[in-house]
């Protein structure tokens, strides 16, 4: 770890667990100061005391970040807690799998609010902590569904909406020096590939694919953590796909 | 100092020009040995000395990419130099605006010798080097924005660096398996001698006025994401193209725009400034 991040303050929501956990770790290890925010308030502290072992520090954020104004004042207390906003990591995710046909309306509505209205709402409410900042940075975590078959629609959707949302950001807020950018992973290897046969169709899936394995968190996190380091200063709009080629190879 | 491309080599082409010079002094900095291969091999050695006298292990190497005997020649000579080959920067490019009209087939063809048929000589050259050696390997192709972004006068680079892009989609298909990681990278307007001339024309405020971070390209801004994409950070992204335009690509540039209500007349100016374009060359 070289410190890439010394200085600056991080918040990622979905953070207690899987892809945001690896991401607040590994930010943390590069110097930065993080707030961890989840549902999971537990898992949350978990991850943040093996952070603090290891010599990091954070705070945890116990949140529902669908709800807009509980999603405005983490951003709020965060930026208080840690004294400002350097990057933003839009991280928390929910799915919901089912045909076309049989899709619920609540599902759809719910996938959305977390998805795509949250990194909204979050963005907007960072905006000015950000501009402050010199070197602000969003992450935005989407998803290869951007190309769009995944296989749950309203999934596929608020991913697609998120990588247009990204690019907005990216050009309508580069002139306040905030950057924008989307990671694209493939399979990885977290809780979420417990859930029914993802885990079988993962291993049929990687198996064909270039970098012929399921992909690790700490992966995703040294991508996304690239990005909002200096190192990507001219880069700001782009979509990183991390999926071993899975989708573009 | 940090050096996570320790033990590692590196071979990069056109590495005499703006891009290939800074992304020779990043690697080497990481702790890399580097081949600095150009068609200058002057200027190839100027830079090669110059970093040797940072204390960073580089050489020169005069490879004109157009020719398979040189690319096979220096590939060869770089692995017998130092044992093994991990990181190829196919970088070496070349381009010319001419409005569609007029492009002479030897820019056409010159065009296609160089970014297309030079770059697959090199790719195949490194990527045979690195399946050979059995440690895999990391192959970054210097693609442009111009390849997923049409710029009028540019109709030959933009469809050889679009060639350039699925060649590498192709690559990292096939090479996954040799544990070869292919991926290019798609700088915007950089300044380097290539767009000199361009941005002297007052290419530079367009840019910088159609660009969401305010600026043009420096050559230390696609070193850092050719870095990122040699070393072990990027393990599992292969086949991808990353932009390095500051954000230009999507606010939907365009340089040279003409009014096209005047039918049969058409005159191609830098938009917004509404200077005329007098002759072609230099970009």
């Amino acid at each position: 770890m070289t410190g890439t991040l010394a200085g600056r303050t991080a918040l990622i929501t979905g953070a207690a667990r899987g892809i945001g956990a690896a991401i607040a770790t590994r930010m943390a290890a590069e110097g930065a100061h993080v707030a961890l925010c989840d549902l999971d308030a537990e898992g949350a502290r978990a991850t943040l005391a093996r952070i603090e072992h290891d010599g990091g520090k954070g705070i945890v954020q116990e949140a529902d970040v669908s709800d807009a104004d509980a999603a405005k004042a983490v951003v709020a207390q965060a930026a208080e807690r840690l004294g400002g906003l350097d990057i933003l990591v839009n991280n928390a995710a929910t799915g919901a799998r089912a045909k076309i046909r049989d899709y619920t309306l609540e599902d759809w509505d719910r996938v959305l609010a977390v998805n795509l209205r949250a990194p909204f709402v979050l963005s907007q409410a960072a905006l000015d902590h950000l501009a402050r900042s010199g070197a602000g940075a969003i992450v935005n975590i989407c998803s290869v569904a951007v190309i769009g078959f995944f296989g749950q629609i309203a999934y596929d959707a608020s991913k697609g909406g998120l990588l247009s949302l990204t690019r907005a950001l990216a050009v309508e807020l580069g002139r306040s020096g905030i950057r924008a950018n989307a990671v694209c992973p493939g399979f990885v290897d977290t809780a979420m590939a417990e859930h029914g046969n993802l885990r079988e169709i993962a291993a049929k899936q990687t198996a064909t694919q270039p970098i012929a394995r399921i992909g690790r968190p700490e992966e995703i996190a040294n991508a996304v953590c690239w990005l909002a380091s200096e190192e990507a200063r001219y880069v700001t709009g782009q979509a990183l796909f991390v999926d071993g080629g899975w989708v573009r190879a | 100092m940090h050096t996570p491309l320790r033990d590692r080599v590196a071979l990069i082409t056109g590495g005499a020009g703006g891009i290939g010079a800074a992304t020779a002094r990043k690697l080497a900095g990481q702790g890399a040995a580097v081949v600095v291969a150009d068609r200058d091999a002057v200027a190839a050695e100027r830079v090669a000395a110059d970093l040797r006298d940072e204390g960073l292990d580089v050489r020169a190497a005069a490879m004109d990419q157009t020719d398979p005997e040189q690319v096979e020649r220096v590939f060869t000579a770089a692995v017998e130099a130092h044992g093994r080959l991990d990181i190829c920067f196919a970088n070496a490019g070349w381009g010319r605006v001419d409005a569609f009209l007029d492009l002479p087939l030897d820019t056409w063809n010159r065009h296609v010798a160089v970014n297309l048929t030079g770059t697959f000589l090199v790719c195949q050259t490194a990527a045979r080097h690195m399946a050979e050696g059995g440690r895999g390997g990391s192959i970054i192709v210097n693609s442009s924005n111009g390849a997923i972004a049409p710029a009028a006068l540019f109709s030959a680079y933009c469809a050889t660096k679009a060639a350039l892009n699925m060649l590498v989609q192709v690559m990292a298909g096939e090479l996954g398996g040799h544990g070869v990681r292919v991926n290019a990278v798609m700088p915007g307007v950089t300044a380097t001698a290539m767009t000199k001339d361009l941005l002297e024309q007052g290419m530079d405020r367009l840019i910088e006025a159609q660009t969401p971070l305010g600026r043009v390209g420096r050559p230390e801004d696609v070193a850092a994401a050719v870095a990122f994409l040699a070393g072990d950070d990027s393990s599992y992204i292969t086949g991808a193209a990353h932009l390095v335009d500051g954000g230009a690509t999507h606010n939907v540039p365009r340089w040279f725009t003409t009014d096209y209500r005047r039918r049969g007349r058409t005159e191609w100016r830098l938009r917004h400034l509404e200077t005329p374009i007098t002759e072609g060359g230099g970009a």
